[in-house]
């Protein structure tokens, strides 16, 4: 069955000219709008949702962005047309070939929760042999080698901190011409794991090798992180910089409430505690709420008239 | 960590998988098991820090599960491509370098 072509642009609305910001900013404004949370359909909004990070997980990547770009030049023009694996089963990376003779496997991976296109295309699998000499007997014949598979397993950070169950498939496709064999397994996805950890699944490779499962962290519309460290923008009209405010913050628990102070300047930075991730010695990293002063676009009569006073009879001279 | 596997009269292969936070340490007999590696070899990649030891017990170090996948690693790479010495060193670091910076650049 041929894979459907994903548009990613017109699923973020954006040109295929658009830079990295124009992305970004298209893509948090989507996510937070389809957020399984604040969604008003939940079943609609997690679909949609799915859709909004995949197209943002190619786009947002320079080396996904730019081989997407040729693979959609290639998918106008008839190519890339036929069956899955077509690009060979396996991707972009240190990929090493079976010797001939070992009657080897095509393996293909999905469960990471995104589309059959991004997974034939994007997801990121390897497969390495193990020893060589492991699968020999004196005078036998010569078993298939075991080989390791390695896959990138995309984790939500609210999985990352709380725990999951995945379910994933593995689709063993004989290179001999037998019909693909599919497995489904659920794989418990423990509470605090960090990005970067691999989950072994013991005799779930190839001829009985291991299977790697790598966690990378899936990109959030609210947050970046830096190691157990959350970090926040929060933006704030210039008034309540000057005047200070409260407001509520998103939190992977749930929402803060964070007082912001009289005064505040831009890149000023609060530390929300333990509301990080999980770090290696248990305890929870830390979430930082940096402010970023954002200035209206446009503003009506009365606005501009109010700006125009304060202008006047303001002191406050940033270039002194 | 790994993960133990119990066959069903379903489709469903249940995992369990053991929790990153018990801090699964192997010894190194069964980490030659697990990778098909003599002990003495694994002595020496620890020794030339090839692979990390998170601890030492009576000497021996004590691996954890990123200890085994590298030990792998190393195992495909001159399986493989028959890279030893030098070689081997200079594609394992890289193969290091290049996951760290793509984990850098999905934070970005």
């Amino acid at each position: 069955m041929a894979t459907q072509f994903r548009d990613y642009y017109e699923t973020l609305g954006v040109s295929k000219t658009a830079t990295a910001d124009e992305i970004r900013t298209a893509y948090r404004k989507l996510a937070r709008k389809y957020h399984p949370d604040v969604a008003k359909d939940k079943k609609a909004g997690e679909e949609k949702f799915k859709e909004i990070n995949e197209a943002y997980e190619v786009l947002s990547d320079p080396e996904k962005r730019k081989k997407y770009d040729r693979l959609g030049a290639g998918w106008e023009h008839g190519e890339f047309a036929g069956a899955p694996g077509a690009t060979g089963g396996m991707p972009e990376g240190w990929t090493f070939h079976q010797q001939p003779g070992d009657g080897g496997t095509e393996f293909h991976f999905g469960g990471t929760g995104f589309s059959d296109f991004f997974e034939q295309y994007f997801g990121t699998r390897r497969s390495y042999a193990g020893a060589p000499d492991f699968e020999y007997e004196e005078g036998a014949q010569r078993r298939p080698r075991k080989r390791d598979v390695e896959a990138d397993m995309l984790v939500t950070l609210s999985e990352a901190l709380h725990g999951s169950t995945r379910t994933i498939t593995l689709q063993r496709g004989d290179q001999s011409g037998q019909a693909a064999k599919t497995e489904t397994l659920k794989v418990k996805i423990p509470a605090g794991i960090r990005e970067g950890q691999r989950i072994r699944l013991a005799g779930q490779g190839e001829n009985g090798g291991d299977l790697f499962l790598r966690i990378s962290f899936q990109k959030h519309p609210d947050f970046r992180w830096q190691e157990a460290d959350l970090y926040y923008d929060l933006e704030l009209a210039p008034w309540e910089a000057v005047l200070g405010c409260s407001v509520n913050i998103p939190t992977l628990d749930g929402h803060a409430k964070l007082k912001v102070p009289a005064g505040t300047v831009n890149g000023a930075t609060f530390r929300l505690a333990n509301l990080g991730l999980t770090r290696s010695d248990g305890k929870r990293g830390n979430l930082y709420a940096v402010v970023r002063i954002e200035v209206p676009e446009k503003v009506n009569p009365d606005e501009s008239r109010l700006w125009e006073e304060l202008a006047k009879t303001s002191k406050f001279n940033p270039r002194e | 960590m790994s993960g133990e596997s119990s066959r069903e009269t379903s489709e469903f292969v249940r995992l369990t998988v053991i929790n990153p936070e018990s801090g699964e340490l192997y010894d190194i007999q069964t980490a030659a098991a697990y990778t098909a590696i003599d002990p003495d070899g694994i002595r020496a990649y620890c020794r030339e820090g090839l692979v990390r030891a998170i601890d030492y017990k009576e000497g021996e170090p004590l691996l954890d599960e990123d200890a085994i996948y590298w030990l792998r690693r190393i195992q495909s790479l001159r399986a493989e491509l028959q890279l030893e010495g030098r070689g081997l060193r200079v594609v394992l670091d890289l193969m290091q370098e290049v996951e760290r910076l793509r984990q850098e650049l999905r934070r970005s």
